[in-house]
C-alpha cells in the first residue's frame, strides 16, 4: 500500500511544478512554479513532494509547501508537512543568498506512543546559480517548539501514571549544515543535498548524524 | 507598516511561540517513572556509592538467589516471576543495575574508562548488593542471569568461583565478544526501509536529548520496545519493564567494542555444575548455538524451554516449564 501511494504521489508531482531547491537563476515572470519529488535520508529513509511559487518582485518570495513520510511497513502513521516562505535576500552577480522560514507539523508512532509537534525551521541559503546548474551551502536551524504524547495501552500497562497531553519547553533543536548541488534540463532538474545533523548544543548527534537528498523538480 | 507589524508578529509566534502546555519534558515522573533517588517510598540500597533499587523476598536466612536482568539497560521487572523461587525458601534478591531500571543515574564516566574496569564496577554492585542481604557469612549465594544478566552472572561467577555455589544461565547472547556480536546481527533484523529503523530514527528531528539528559535519553529508549519476531519476545507485555537505561547500554557496548572482553575467562575455575536454559522460539539461538555458547562450563545441563521465546522467564508459558526445573536444579545443589 505504501508503495501504490509513493507511484501517486510522484506521478502527481510530476504533474505539477520547484524551492527550497529552487534554481533562482532560472525562476521568472513566465517560469515561477515548480513541483519537487524526494528520496531522502533525513532521520530515516522517506519520501516526499513539494511545491513551490515564486513572486518576482524586488525582493523575490518563493512560497513553499512540502509533505513527507518515512519508509516502513506502516503507511502514514509518521509524517511531516513543511509550509512557509523563502525570501532572496540578495544577488551579486549569479550569486544568491536567501532566507526561509517554515511551519512544521509532524507525527510519530511506535508500539508505545502517539508524539504530534508542532516545530519551525529556519535557514540561510548561499549559492552560485547558472541557468543550467547551481551550488550553494546552507545552514538550517529546527525547533520543536510544543509535543502531544497520547501513549498506548502498552506503555501504560508497564508505567499507568505515565501523563499524557502537551509537553514544554521546547524538546530541543536540531541544526544542519550542508551543500548542494543542481542541474536544470530544460523545465526539469535534479539537485543534490547532503550535510551534518547537530544537536543545538553542538555537543551530539541524531543516531543517524547526517542527511542526504535526491530531488527532482520540475518548473513551469 | 500595519501589515508587515503583523507580519513580524505572526512569523515570531510561529518561530518562538508556543500552545499552551501542561507538563514539563525534563519532570521525572512524567513520561518516565522517578527513580530511587528522586522517590524515597522505593526499597533501595547504597551500594559501591550508588543507590540501586533492590528488594528481597523468602527468609532472610534463605540462601541468596541474585537475580541479574539483562541489558545491559533493562531492569528487573521483567524478571519478578521469580520471586516465587521464595516460596522454596531462598532469599531471593533483585536489583536494577547501576544507571537502569530506577536506580540512581549516573554520568558516563562512572562506568570507568574501559570495559575491564566497568565490569569490575558491575561485579562490587553485586558484592555490595550480596553484603547487603547476607545475614550471615555461611548464607550461600547462587546467581540467575537472563540474557545480559546470564553473561554477567558467568563472568561474575568465572571471578568469584568460591563464593558462587550455583548458577542458573538463561539465553547469553555470547560470553566471548565476537559470539555477542554474532548474537545481535542474527537476532535484529534491522532494515534501512523497516519500521524499526524509522520508529528509532524519526523521533530524533523532535525529541532531543543532550548527552546528560537521562530523561529523554531513557524515554527514547524505552519507546523504541517492539515485538521481535526472530528472538519470539515481546517487549509490550503489561508490567514487562519500569525505565530503560540508555546511558548505561550505550556505555556498555561502546566499550565492550574496544575490549572484545571474553567474559568466559575464569569459569574453568567453577566445578559446581551450571543449568543453562534456551527457548524453542528464539531463531538466533538454535541447539548448536546454545551448546556452542556454554561450552566453556565444566559441567553443565542445557535445558530448552519449548512454546515460548527470548522472554521464557516473563511469559507464563515459558515460566511454568522453566520453574520447576530451576527448583529441581536449586534443590540438587
Amino acid at each position: 500500500m505504501k508503495k501504490v501511494l509513493i507511484i501517486v504521489c510522484l506521478l502527481v508531482a510530476s504533474k505539477l511544478a520547484k524551492s527550497q531547491n529552487m534554481n533562482w537563476a532560472l525562476m521568472n515572470d513566465s517560469l515561477n512554479q515548480s513541483v519537487e519529488a524526494t528520496l531522502s535520508l533525513d532521520y530515516g529513509i522517506t519520501y516526499g513532494v513539494g511545491y513551490n511559487y515564486v513572486f518576482n518582485t524586488m525582493f523575490p518570495l518563493a512560497l513553499h509547501g512540502d509533505v513527507s513520510i518515512p519508509s516502513g511497513e506502516n503507511l502514514l502513521d509518521d509524517y511531516k508537512i513543511k509550509t512557509g516562505a523563502v525570501l532572496r535576500l540578495t544577488q551579486i552577480g549569479d550569486v544568491y543568498v536567501d532566507a526561509g522560514l517554515m511551519g512544521i507539523t509532524r507525527s510519530y508512532n511506535s508500539d508505545f506512543v502517539r508524539i504530534f509537534n508542532f516545530g519551525s525551521e529556519a535557514n540561510l541559503n548561499i549559492g552560485y546559480y547558472r541557468k543550467h546548474w547551481y551550488i550553494g551551502a546552507n545552514i538550517s536551524y529546527d525547533k520543536a517548539i510544543v509535543s502531544n504524547f497520547k501513549h498506548t495501552d502498552d506503555y501504560k500497562n508497564n508505567y499507568p501514571e505515565v501523563v499524557d497531553g502537551w509537553y514544554e519547553p521546547e524538546s530541543g533543536g536540531n541544526i544542519k549544515f550542508g551543500g548542494k548541488v543542481g542541474g536544470n534540463f530544460g523545465k526539469n532538474g535534479i539537485v543534490l543535498q547532503a550535510g551534518l545533523v547537530k544537536t543545538e548544543e553542538l555537543n551530539s548527534s541524531p543516531l543517524i548524524p547526517f542527511y542526504a537528498s535526491l530531488g527532482y523538480t520540475y518548473n513551469w | 507598516m500595519q501589515t508587515k507589524l503583523v507580519l513580524a508578529g505572526l512569523i515570531s509566534l510561529m518561530f518562538f511561540g508556543s500552545c499552551e502546555t501542561d507538563h514539563l519534558l525534563d519532570m521525572s515522573g512524567n513520561l518516565v517513572p522517578k527513580t530511587v533517588d528522586e522517590d524515597p517510598d522505593l526499597p533501595s540500597a547504597l551500594v559501591n556509592g550508588v543507590q540501586l533499587h533492590a528488594e528481597a523476598y523468602g527468609p532472610e536466612d534463605g540462601t541468596l538467589l541474585i537475580c541479574l536482568h539483562g541489558g545491559p539497560g533493562a531492569d528487573y521487572r521483567y524478571l519478578l516471576n521469580c520471586k516465587e523461587l521464595a516460596d522454596e525458601g531462598y532469599r531471593v534478591v533483585f536489583f536494577d543495575q547501576r544507571g537502569t531500571g530506577l536506580s540512581q543515574r549516573l554520568p558516563e564516566e562512572a562506568y570507568g574508562d574501559d570495559v575491564f574496569e566497568a565490569m569490575q564496577l558491575f561485579y562490587d554492585d553485586i558484592l555490595g548488593i550480596i553484603a547487603h542481604f547476607r545475614t550471615s557469612p555461611e548464607q550461600k549465594v547462587y546467581i540467575l542471569g537472563h540474557s545480559w544478566g546470564g553473561m554477567l552472572g558467568t563472568a561474575f561467577t568465572a571471578h568469584y568461583p568460591d563464593l558462587v555455589e550455583g548458577l542458573v544461565v538463561c539465553e547469553p547472547g555470547g560470553l566471548v565478544w565476537e559470539d555477542i556480536v554474532t548474537y545481535i546481527t542474527n537476532s535484529r533484523a534491522f532494515s534501512m526501509w523497516g519500521e524499526l529503523m524509522n520508529d528509532a530514527t524519526y523521533m530524533d528531528q523532535f525529541l532531543i536529548a543532550e548527552p546528560d539528559d537521562h530523561i529523554m535519553l531513557d524515554y527514547k529508549f524505552g519507546i523504541l520496545g517492539a515485538n521481535n519476531e526472530i528472538t519470539g519476545e515481546d517487549s509490550g507485555l503489561p508490567e514487562g519493564f519500569w525505565r530503560s537505561g540508555a546511558i548505561a547500554n550505550k556505555v556498555a557496548f561502546e566499550l565492550a567494542d574496544v575490549g572484545k572482553p571474553d567474559l568466559s575467562e575464569g569459569i574453568e575455575n567453577f566445578h559446581i555444575p551450571v543449568l543453562f536454559i534456551y527457548s524453542e522460539f528464539n531463531e538466533a539461538y538454535p541447539d548448536d548455538w546454545a551448546q556452542k555458547i556454554s561450552s566453556p562450563f565444566n559441567e553443565v545441563e542445557l535445558f530448552k524451554v519449548p512454546g515460548v521465546g527470548h522472554d521464557m522467564l516473563t511469559k507464563q508459558a515459558g515460566w511454568l516449564i522453566a520453574k520447576p526445573k530451576i527448583i529441581e536444579y536449586l534443590n540438587g545443589l
